[in-house]
């Protein structure tokens, strides 16, 4: 109805709007989980080498 | 519950599950809101097509304020009990929040082009949302310049209750000044103004970005947690060597 009068005034049609705010959306919501469980899987790896090195360490001190 | 999730032990204990039953709800509430918002809701009177947007805007409007509310808490948390993990929650969650505000942002002039013909306008309520997002980045940035942890740390927290005060100005800007920006129809005292088509995958929207909103920030709480505790090995292994 208001897109295709939009569209005959130069708006272009609704699907390029409603397509790149969905998009947008998804790109940056969706880059928020995969960082925040690489962040997430990254550090947690770190801190149980670091323990594990540390336990070898008393171990082999003991 | 909360003091006594303010042990880091206790908090890694539960934070997990909790993350993941948040996570699962917005797995099942999110799909649900993109199906009704494309296949359940009609063109809207007015603005046609270029409603649905709305239903992407106005949750990341909300989360852009319940993340800076959530920033506040834990900074004054942090500055009045010295709770680590307080700081850690703050730390987590300002880049989320930056990203909903972004969102804000950049949704609202997508459909301001065609609906006021106009990618921004110096409306009141989009000036002060531009300013949470300014809030945003300049915690992030403070954060990121100082060496120091506790300086940091307490630098930080200091900006972020500043920035609260913007808060009630992005809420009410719309009744306070004549603004171009619509006035509230969801979250008003009394009843939605807006009609149940659109009402339920607003809701729908709300709920399931809220759920992944606060999943993450668990996540990201989470990873700082380990991220100290690296550290703090690593640390302590460099004075022993």
């Amino acid at each position: 109805m208001m897109g295709s009068v939009m569209g005959a005034t130069g708006f272009g049609p609704p699907i390029y709007y409603v397509g790149a705010a969905y998009g947008l959306a998804a790109i940056v919501i969706g880059a928020a989980i995969v960082l925040s469980l690489l962040e997430l899987s990254a550090w947690a790896r770190r801190a149980r080498a670091l323990e594990r090195a540390d336990a070898a360490d008393d171990a082999a001190g003991s | 519950m909360l003091s006594g999730l303010a042990n880091p032990e206790r908090f890694m204990r539960y934070s997990g599950p909790l993350a993941i039953a948040f996570g699962a709800l917005a797995a099942v509430l999110t799909p649900w809101a993109l199906w009704d918002a494309f296949f359940v809701a009609p063109p809207e009177a007015d603005q046609g097509q270029f409603a649905r947007i709305l239903f992407i805007h106005a949750p990341s409007a909300w989360l852009a304020m319940f993340g800076y509310v959530g920033l506040g808490a834990a900074s004054f948390t942090f500055l009045v009990w010295r709770h680590l993990l307080a700081d850690a929650a703050a730390r987590a969650v300002a880049p989320l929040g930056a990203a909903f505000a972004f969102l804000t942002l950049a949704t609202g002039s997508i459909w301001g082009r065609p609906t006021w013909g106009a990618w921004w306008v110096w409306d009141a309520r989009l000036a002060s949302m531009l300013v949470l997002f300014l809030f945003y980045l300049g915690y992030m940035a403070l954060r990121a310049s100082l060496d120091d942890e506790r300086q940091s740390a307490r630098a930080g927290a200091i900006l972020a209750l500043v920035g609260l005060v913007n808060l009630p100005i992005v809420k009410f800007s719309v009744e306070w000044w004549a603004t171009l920006h619509q006035p509230a129809s969801v979250m008003r005292l009394g009843r939605p103004t807006m009609d149940a088509a659109f009402l339920q995958p607003l809701l729908l929207s709300f709920a399931g970005l809220t759920a992944l909103f606060i999943a993450l920030a668990i996540v990201r709480t989470r990873a700082a947690v380990y991220r100290r505790r690296a550290e703090a090995l690593q640390r302590a292994r460099e004075a022993v060597a």
